[in-house]
């Protein structure tokens, strides 16, 4: 956290996974959050999800004087917010909805960062009435945690817009790394092909999960192998964002693997259900 | 209420869940799980979690500190200090 905040509070849209960790990282940077969901399971979910952020952070990076997280489901309440980061599930038709109905509340100058890790920024930008405030800003769960933030601009962006996402993001204590707008962007484009692959390959019995992942964490010194990261970033996201690309790029590198769309229907999602390519929970646990 | 356990119990168990994450728990005991980077941030939240649910302790915002939870060791000596059967 530095100095003092660009904008009074921000808003976040969509109070799933990443959204209640960007949620968490606003207000322990110091700035107030207002964090809305249609659903009051979602925002009841986001409460012990923020709780167990901070546990996190407090654990990695101390105690920090956090400013207040107010729960809502009522949109109308974003409205003084001087930005507002938009996390609902990648689907397109979903995106685009919400920020049809997030112009009728939000003031004109507020601006808009897409927190998406695939979907093309200025398609969605196109269907509001203030496309030049639309920006991309790729958040890695948790949010808290990692202090890189992938950040999109489209051709049609107000400067102003951008300026004041890094502002934001400065005061959270980010870096950014700004890409041009195109499905998948940086990030995303090269892992799923990754994700994709290995789960090819293990499928076909070339090599084990456990291996595969030796193999990216031993010889290229990866953090996390790409089969460990596709049940931490659950398999449900990953068919998903592969979707997306396959449309933007075409399906030769991107259709899913038959494997993972199998994993998908028998609800092995990764770590959120307790089986992906590994399993994680034990039986008799809660 | 603290579930009254050994040592070696304590370890095994911590050894078991550890196992969920990393392939090969073998002579890891001082190994830095969190700050080298062999455990993930949420899996750490996930084994305060374990912890609390198998050895009937709660973790206190104070008990937060790195190096209760950074080794086999660490989280062994952390639980034998709260549940009293060191």
């Amino acid at each position: 956290m530095s100095g003092s905040s660009p904008v009074d509070a921000v808003g976040v849209v969509g109070a799933g996974v990443i959204g209640s960790s960007v949620a968490h990282a606003v207000a322990r940077s110091g700035i107030p959050v207002v964090l809305h969901d249609i659903s009051a399971d979602a925002l009841t979910r986001a409460r012990r999800a923020i709780e167990d952020g901070e546990r996190l952070a407090r654990l990695r990076r101390g105690p920090a004087d956090s400013a207040p997280v107010r729960f809502t489901e009522e949109p109308t309440d974003l409205k003084d917010c001087g930005l507002v980061v938009e996390n609902v599930t990648e689907d397109i038709a979903l995106k685009e909805a919400v920020h049809r109905s997030l112009d009728e509340v939000l003031a004109p100058d507020c601006v808009v960062a897409v927190n998406t890790s695939a979907v093309p920024i200025t398609r969605l930008a196109l269907v509001t009435n203030h496309p030049a405030r639309l920006v991309g800003a790729h958040f890695m769960n948790p949010v808290a945690l990692i202090d890189t933030v992938e950040v999109v601009r489209t051709d049609i962006v107000d400067q102003r817009a951008l300026d004041q996402l890094e502002a934001v993001l400065r005061h959270m204590g980010k870096r950014s790394v700004v890409v041009r707008d195109e499905a998948g962007f940086v990030i995303n484009r090269c892992l799923m092909m990754f994700v994709n692959e290995a789960a090819a390959l293990s499928a076909a019995g070339v090599a084990g999960p456990a291996e595969v992942d030796r193999l990216f964490s031993g010889c290229l010194g990866h953090r996390s192998g790409p089969l460990r990261t596709a049940d931490l970033i659950g398999v449900d996201t990953i068919v998903r964002t592969l979707d997306v690309l396959a449309e933007h790029h075409g399906p030769e590198r991107f259709t899913p693997a038959p494997v993972l769309r199998q994993m998908l229907d028998a609800g092995h999602l990764g770590r959120k259900s307790g089986r992906g390519f590994y399993t994680y929970s034990v039986e008799g646990e809660q | 209420m603290p579930v009254e356990v050994s040592t070696q119990e304590v370890r095994s168990a911590v050894q078991e869940f550890l196992k969920r994450f990393i392939d090969d728990v073998e002579g890891i005991d001082d190994v830095r799980l969190i700050t080298g980077g062999l455990l993930d941030s949420l899996v750490a939240v996930q084994m305060i979690d374990f912890i609390q649910q198998r050895f009937g302790i709660t973790v206190e915002d104070e008990d937060l500190e790195i190096a209760n939870f950074d080794s086999v060791n660490g989280v062994v000596a952390f639980v034998d200090r709260k549940a009293g059967t060191a």
